[in-house]
């Protein structure tokens, strides 16, 4: 008592005393048994520092096992704030509360863990309360790692003559001295915010999700760790190399997304769409490879992924170099080794699941290994040719990986803020100067629509960084140009013809500083490339009898995929009371007022497989308005100017065939208002536009000088119409036709969107976010159902990232015919992304929302009642 | 001995504070105040969200008094519309619009307005889907979405499949 020696004391003591009587509601009454944390501090816990399986050194270990004997003997440190949040930093600047813990998300938000009754962070390791401080000592560790990427990134893109070609994508400002304006190597929004992990996702059965937008009762974006009923005392959080697997997916979202602090709407990238598709199996893959740099392990999932689901994955071929005594041992099958011949390469092991390598299956995470496997090889290269730590060597990876996520996911359309606060107007070009993406009005439809962030996109980007660091700089007498490229096409991705120095902003090398650096053919040993003419739909009565699309009407799967799509984000919605999955009639046509999904039955008539077949049902630049109507133009000779198509050279008309200038998102007034001219008819503010040519550069803020200039084009829905005549059929627009019909913009599919709406879609529209499909690969002369289906008598069974979504309108006369001009690529194309008569330089932006990079597929049906 | 007994009557009068405190936590329904006692530093974020968008409108799965569900606004016209669609498509689902801020775009001419919003779904036997998304403020209509969730399915045969069973 000698203590409480004046009135001041006596009201701290009081008030501390209060406090804690109320902070003691948050503390759990069990999960803490004091005999076992004797040796602990008060800033201590213990953790699982790994997963049981490896704690274990055994594979039996039971998924009913007590937790408690693998706890870390000693005690480690946890934190000393008084709940599980914890601060990021970069450089100077700090992200507080960056991440937190919670136990489950349906708990109410006040709700956190602080120490136990005995004043530490002890807890039983067969408790929630333990998954949080396993969850947060990850976590910690994970945003330290991070931290330290971002860190070494921009330090390495700042060295000497960095800057220059190729410019770093990492954001910087002009004078190489501190880091300035990076908010974002963390998620940041105007502040920054919170990443909540929830370590025991009640609700969430055999899942693990990261989510960027705020679910429940975060308020920044979260991860979800899992559990499964089956097993009541199993949760992800106890597996940390699946845990990190999800923090991951965070870092990509943040190098995707470095350059986007400002960009309109506080839009951000993505890695991927809903199914399967290559961007999404690159995110995997890159995912796969951060919980190797947290674990140093080339393996994940022993105990959350392959103890119930078989479903481990590893990132060598040759575990037993790495891993000689792992008690699951080496996954693979006999002919993949760390020799050219067997590598996991791309085209062959596109559908393999080492789990289950007879059955061949087409998912993101099995896809991916090829992109985990060859970063992989490439830090073990690194460390053996360089003479680099293993944890330098992963952050040169890493930092490449991010740099080439930077430029995947700009959506300033920038690409460099080097290049385009220095290097654009010394060398004459305006400000800014786009060389990325196209322009920020469509940056997002372009990178995860049109020049999407494929095999072919990834790989290029990120072997322009490898060669100019390692190769040209870090490692310059030790691993030459043709050593990497070597490797490339062991993994058979050695795809691309030249390393893109200036981006896909010229048609000449006028942006690098050393020309275009070309691949060496004779290093493309295992990697094919194909020309897109091979791709073929079958028509009616082709030879041999394919038939050209699968159409599923039916009332049960085409709801089922509405539902799957527009509970994870993509636009789904039908047109109210157009069109809806209660005209379903499953007969295997398309009938007025259905939701249909088709399968274009895709050959591939080369002798060699293709990979990431894309058959795009998006908008492009094939129509070009004439008078009152957009007519479509003739590619292909269809159709002929007699059945209707677009003049291809009067001046008096807007815009153009398959030229399409890129168009800024401005509001040059400063009114608060973003102006556009979303379908091309020319009414638009002048004053408000600014236009790009094809090179990139800005014509003007004119507009009408932009419309005289023939400048003004936008992308055209793909579906356009027979009309009948007495004495003549010609194709005509949906627009034009639903006009003959006297239909309302009001009996238009998609009228309710404001921003989108588009008449030339009145009566047949690609759902939003249902217009492209996807097939990971297509094996030689034969067609996706044939190549993954090891049965060839069955019927087949497709996945439903396989299919496009088309609404029918209910006004259709039965009877009209459509024709469908789809736009298909691949990713081992050789022409499809560089330009053959063009030095191989790849095509510039605009080109890709036009016909040149692909093959151009007309799908031609009847409306049947 | 005065101050002895007055120190005695100091921690008496706390005990019997903490205890009071104790007894509101656990019977007061309105976990709002709970998040503000026990979580003492606002996260920024949250002051952010707070600030663009009317604090009734921050849908949270909080369970709320019967006066609170009385005082909450009602949803808006575009709130309404736009759950109603999505709804007709994802059955036995709980949908929220949480709005962020309002978005003006120019068409040919004519200023249209946008309301970008955070939209959380909750199905049974799911976790809660979120992302963003730009609504149509007059028709409800979703025309833009991102950051949407990235889920493992870890014991997945891929995506929802559609069975072909021949041509009719």
């Amino acid at each position: 008592m000698f203590f409480f020696t004046d009135e001041k004391k006596l009201l701290k003591g009081f008030l501390i005393l209060t406090l804690v009587s109320c902070n003691q509601l948050t503390t759990p009454t069990g999960g803490s048994q004091s005999s076992n944390f004797s040796n602990i501090n008060s800033l201590q816990g213990k953790v699982l520092t790994d997963n049981p399986v490896i704690l274990a050194d055994s594979v039996n270990v039971s998924l009913n096992i007590n937790l408690n004997s693998f706890q870390s003997g000693q005690g480690v440190f946890i934190t000393s704030n008084n709940f599980l949040d914890l601060d990021c930093s970069y450089f100077s600047a700090t992200a507080s509360d960056c991440i937190q813990i919670s136990n489950d998300e349906n708990d109410f938000p006040g709700q956190r863990l602080t120490k136990n009754e005995f004043g530490h962070w002890g807890y039983d390791g067969n408790s929630p309360e333990f998954l949080q401080v396993n969850a947060y000592y990850h976590s910690r560790l994970a945003a330290e790692r991070m931290s330290e990427i971002f860190e070494f990134a921009w330090n390495d893109s700042m060295m000497a003559f960095a800057q220059l070609s190729p410019f770093s994508s990492f954001p910087n400002d002009i004078l190489p001295v501190i880091p300035l304006n990076f908010n974002m190597f963390w998620f940041y929004r105007d502040n920054y915010e919170t990443l909540t992990v929830y370590s025991r996702c009640n609700e969430l059965q055999q899942n693990a999700v990261f989510r960027p937008a705020p679910a429940a009762s975060s308020l920044g974006p979260s991860i979800c760790l899992g559990v499964d009923d089956q097993y009541p005392k199993f949760a992800f959080a106890q597996d940390p190399s699946v845990f990190y697997h999800e923090l991951g997916h965070a870092f990509v979202h943040l190098a995707l997304n470095q350059r986007n602090e400002n960009v309109f709407s506080n839009i951000r990238s993505s890695m991927g769409s809903i199914f399967y598709d290559e961007a999404g199996a690159i995110n995997e893959g890159i995912a796969d490879y951060f919980s190797y740099l947290m674990t140093g392990r080339p393996f994940l999932g022993e105990w959350a992924m392959h103890k119930i689901y078989k479903s481990a994955r590893q990132l060598t071929e040759n575990l037993d170099a790495y891993l000689p005594n792992h008690p699951i041992g080496d996954l693979h099958v006999s002919n993949v080794t760390n020799t050219s011949q067997g590598r996991l390469d791309y085209l062959t092991y596109l559908q393999y699941n080492p789990n289950e390598p007879t059955e061949p299956i087409e998912t993101k995470h099995y896809a991916g290994q090829i992109i985990s496997h060859f970063l992989f090889a490439s830090t073990q290269m690194l460390i053996n040719r360089c003479n680099m730590t293993t944890k330098v060597a992963q952050n040169n990876i890493i930092y490449f990986v991010s740099e080439t996520l930077g430029e995947i996911g700009d959506l300033s359309s920038t690409q460099s803020d080097f290049f385009n606060d220095i290097y654009a107007p010394v060398t004459g070009r305006n400000s800014p100067s786009y060389a990325n993406n196209l322009a920020p009005y469509l940056a997002y439809e372009m990178s995860t629509e049109h020049h999407v962030g494929n095999y072919y996109r990834f790989v290029q980007t990120f072997a322009r960084y490898f060669n100019k660091k390692i190769v040209n700089q870090k490692c310059l007498f030790n691993i030459s140009k043709s050593d990497f490229e070597r490797l490339l096409d062991d993994y058979g991705l050695l795809i691309f013809r030249t390393y893109n120095d200036d981006y896909d902003k010229t048609n000449a090398a006028n942006n690098s500083l050393n020309g275009l650096t070309s691949v060496d053919i004779n290093n493309r040993i295992k990697s094919t490339l194909v020309t897109k003419d091979f791709i073929r739909l079958p028509l009616p009565g082709d030879i041999d009898g394919k038939q050209t699309a699968y159409v599923f009407d039916d009332q049960f799967s085409i709801p089922n995929i509405l539902e799957n799509l527009a509970f994870k984000g993509s636009i789904v919605t039908p047109s109210n009371d157009l069109a809806g999955v209660e005209y379903n009639n499953d007969n295997n046509k398309i009938s007025p007022g259905e939701i249909v999904a088709v399968v274009l039955n895709i050959v591939n008539e080369s002798n060699s497989t293709m990979g990431g077949v894309q058959v795009l049902g998006t908008p492009w630049d094939h129509m070009r308005k004439e008078g009152t109507y957009y007519k479509p133009c003739s590619f292909n000779d269809f159709p002929l100017s007699s059945q209707g198509a677009a003049s291809t050279s009067n001046p008096q008309y807007l815009g153009s065939c398959g030229k399409y200038p890129g168009q800024d998102y401005v509001d040059t007034d400063s009114n608060g208002i973003f102006d556009a001219d979303l379908n091309g008819n020319g009414t638009i503010a002048a004053s408000e536009m600014n236009f790009m040519d094809k090179d990139g550069n800005l014509v003007g803020t004119n507009g009408a000088a932009a419309e005289t200039a023939g400048y003004i084009d936008r992308a055209q829905p793909v579906c356009f119409i027979e009309k009948r005549e007495e004495n003549e059929t010609t194709w005509v627009s949906q627009n034009e036709y639903r006009k003959d019909m006297a239909l309302s913009d009001s009996d238009c599919l998609g009228h309710e969107d404001s921003l989108n709406f588009n008449p030339n879609e009145c009566l047949l529209r690609l759902m939003p976010g249902a217009r492209h499909a996807y097939f990971s690969k297509i094996n030689a002369k034969k067609t996706w159902a044939e190549t993954i289906q090891t049965n060839s008598n069955i019927e087949p069974t497709f996945n439903s990232s396989n299919a496009v979504l088309m609404e029918v309108n209910k006004w259709i006369p039965p009877g009209t015919t459509f024709n469908c001009r789809f736009r298909a690529r691949f990713t081992n194309c050789d022409d499809c992304y560089h330009d053959t008569a063009n030095s191989n330089d790849n095509f510039i932006e605009h080109e890709f929302l036009g016909p040149t990079p692909f093959k151009i597929i007309n799908f031609k049906f009847t409306v049947i009642d | 001995m005065k101050k002895y007994i007055n120190l005695i009557l100091i921690f008496s009068i706390a005990i019997v504070l903490g205890k009071i405190c104790f007894q509101f936590f656990i019977s007061n329904p309105r976990h709002e105040q709970n998040e503000k006692l026990v979580k003492i530093e606002t996260p920024k974020n949250f002051r952010s969200l707070a600030s663009n968008v009317p604090a009734l409108e921050i849908q949270t799965p909080l369970k709320k008094t019967e006066e609170e569900m009385k005082a909450e606004k009602p949803l808006r016209k575009w709130q309404k519309k736009a759950i109603a669609k999505l709804q007709t498509i994802i059955k036995n689902a709980d949908i929220k619009m949480v709005p962020e801020k309002v978005v003006k775009i120019n068409k040919d001419g004519k200023p249209y307005t946008f309301q970008q919003v955070i939209v959380q779904i909750q199905k049974p036997g799911y976790s809660t889907s979120s992302y963003r998304a730009l609504v149509d403020s007059k028709t409800g209509a979703i025309v833009k979405t991102w950051d949407r969730p990235i889920y493992e399915d870890f014991n997945g045969q891929g995506d929802t499949k559609l069975v072909w069973k021949g041509s009719n």
